[in-house]
């Protein structure tokens, strides 16, 4: 027999049946495109799913190379390999997926992943509303523009690393609790996750919660740089940085002037002179 | 040699008694340390780390020794590495071993003994964290001192999930890397608290097994007012808890029933609100 994985006292769904476990996924996710590659028919799925008050921790192996699309979602989904290898494409960002690394899908952006025969992960999901509510209690701000948080780890953060190695444990915590652990025990675990996953990735309001690094400029002006940086030998229009960013073009004109004194076509003006090119 | 838990935060190495004394006396209140019989020195490496309300310590005796402590304002935890040893308090004894530990009140005095090559790591937790969790997850005023039951099974899925955790950060935090932000650390050592207050039976554990009462109408009012008061700032629930004077889940639990959202739900509204409609 198969050794045991993790939270397999939580059996969501095992089976060979293609159609099955696109059933079974559409209790979850509005229902994903699942197509295994190579014409192979059969899947030798598992997937375990633990349900907590606000969040919920999965398992899953398909046995096979398979594709999936996922439609958009009311929640957060952290993935963190656990052997084999995957990548996941979220609009133009492409993460690969080798164990020992970790990368989320927003809430509200539509995915997809393309995982190996051997591929297994375990995804922590956080509803939307409630890690909107923890960010906002972190911060004295208002969250009007929706939470984006980018794919890939900020790596150099603890707690990005403490994050992807804590989730195993929870895993072996939660299925060795038997009587299952009281809700007050698990939601101030929820609270640990949400905090760590704010810290750890980068998002759109990343610069509220940095209180380290006071001056910081937020994440979209500073993916905003780096895309008017690489991209300084052509002409950008302002949709451009609007859709790259994920923020209205009005905040990110405000935000560029708070944060750096100058707007994006001075900034790219600069980089146009820095690389001796002519101004446009 | 291989690293030793915590090595990066020393406190004493040394083969002197006197100068033992001095170093746990910065920690606990001064012990009265005796050798065995027939031995002149000891052998002794402690690493301590204290964060705000816990502290997480690794204790080696290579020689075998007895200290008696006089009560302290924290209680305290033994999770045994390797050897053997035993905990006493009043007439009680336990073996501290692989499996078994013990934990000792606050404000109690409590006698160890270790035999060679005994290796520990120890969780002290001020009283006043331990008080004002338990009153905030309960609604209840703490008047009677929090009393432990002292013995401790780590086969016990709640006592293992304590000492995982126990060993997962004493291990993540000996990593030398920027150091968490201030408030994934406080997150964390609420956490610690509340698997402690879980992991260990006392005098209110009735109270933390009780359905929650929901609070009345008037409490969900007098938070609202005090979110609107306070919504510039960060608000955490405890503080919530506290204005309404019920506990954090009677207090939640009433949100979901009178209003249908969140208490730190309503706080993302408020200032969503202001922030669309500044007045004043």
């Amino acid at each position: 027999m198969s050794s045991s994985k993790p939270l397999d006292n939580f059996p969501f769904v095992r089976s060979r049946s293609v159609e099955e476990v696109r059933e079974a996924m559409a209790r979850v996710y509005a229902k994903p495109l699942l197509v295994p590659v190579r014409g192979i028919a059969e899947l030798d799925a598992t997937i375990n799913r633990c349900h907590l008050p606000h969040t919920a921790l999965l398992f899953s192996s398909y046995g096979v190379a398979v594709e999936l699309d996922y439609p958009t979602t009311k929640f957060f989904s952290l993935l963190v390999p656990l052997r084999g290898s995957g990548e996941m494409s979220c609009g133009r960002t492409e993460v690969a997926l080798p164990p020992g690394t970790s990368a989320v899908a927003s809430a509200g952006v539509s995915h997809k992943a393309n995982y190996g025969a051997d591929y297994q992960h375990l995804i922590l999901q956080i509803d939307a509303d409630v890690l909107t509510s923890k960010l906002a209690s972190m911060t004295a701000a208002a969250i009007n523009e929706p939470l984006r948080i980018a794919p890939q780890a900020n790596v150099k953060h603890p707690a990005a690393q403490m994050l992807q190695q804590y989730i195993p444990l929870l895993a072996d915590t939660l299925s060795a609790a038997d009587p299952p652990f009281p809700t007050w025990w698990i939601e101030q675990t929820e609270q640990l996750l949400m905090t760590l996953l704010l810290f750890g990735y980068r998002h759109n309001y990343s610069h509220l919660i940095e209180q380290d690094a006071p001056n910081a400029a937020p994440w979209h002006v500073r993916r905003a740089e780096e895309y008017i940086e690489a991209n300084a030998d052509r002409a950008l229009s302002l949709e451009e940085l609007a859709d790259l960013t994920g923020v209205s073009a009005f905040s990110l004109f405000s935000s560029f002037r708070k944060y750096r004194g100058y707007s994006p076509w001075a900034f790219h003006a600069q980089m146009r002179l820095k690389r001796g090119l002519a101004s446009r | 040699m291989r690293p030793r838990p915590l090595d990066r935060f020393p406190l004493v190495r040394t083969q002197d008694t006197e100068e033992l004394c001095a170093a746990l006396s910065r920690i606990y209140a001064e012990p009265k340390l005796s050798l065995d019989r027939g031995a002149r020195r000891i052998d002794v490496a402690i690493n301590h780390l204290q964060l705000n309300d816990i502290g997480v310590g690794y204790t080696k005796y290579g020689k075998g020794m007895a200290a008696a402590y006089p009560e302290n304002n924290f209680a305290l935890q033994v999770f045994p590495i390797r050897g053997l040893g035993k905990l006493t308090i009043g007439e009680a004894g336990d073996p501290l071993d692989q499996y078994h530990g013990s934990t000792v009140s606050p404000g109690t005095s409590f006698a160890i003994r270790f035999d060679i090559d005994y290796e520990h790591l120890v969780l002290v937790i001020r009283t006043t964290a331990l008080t004002n969790k338990l009153s905030a997850l309960t609604g209840a005023s703490i008047k009677c001192p929090l009393c432990f039951n002292q013995a401790q099974d780590y086969r016990q899925p709640a006592s293992k999930a304590l000492r995982n955790h126990i060993f997962f950060l004493a291990d993540k935090l000996n990593v030398p890397a920027v150091p968490l932000p201030k408030l994934a650390v406080t997150e964390f050592e609420q956490t610690l608290i509340v698997m402690f207050l879980h992991a260990n039976r006392h005098n209110y554990s009735h109270l933390l097994e009780r359905r929650a009462p929901l609070a009345a109408n008037i409490q969900v009012q007098r938070t609202e007012e005090y979110i609107e008061a306070n919504a510039h700032r960060a608000i955490t629930l405890e503080e919530l808890a506290d204005v309404a004077g019920a506990s954090i889940f009677s207090l939640c639990a009433a949100f979901k029933a009178y209003r249908g959202y969140l208490p730190l739900t309503f706080l993302a509204r408020v200032r969503a609100r202001r922030e669309r409609a500044p007045c004043g």
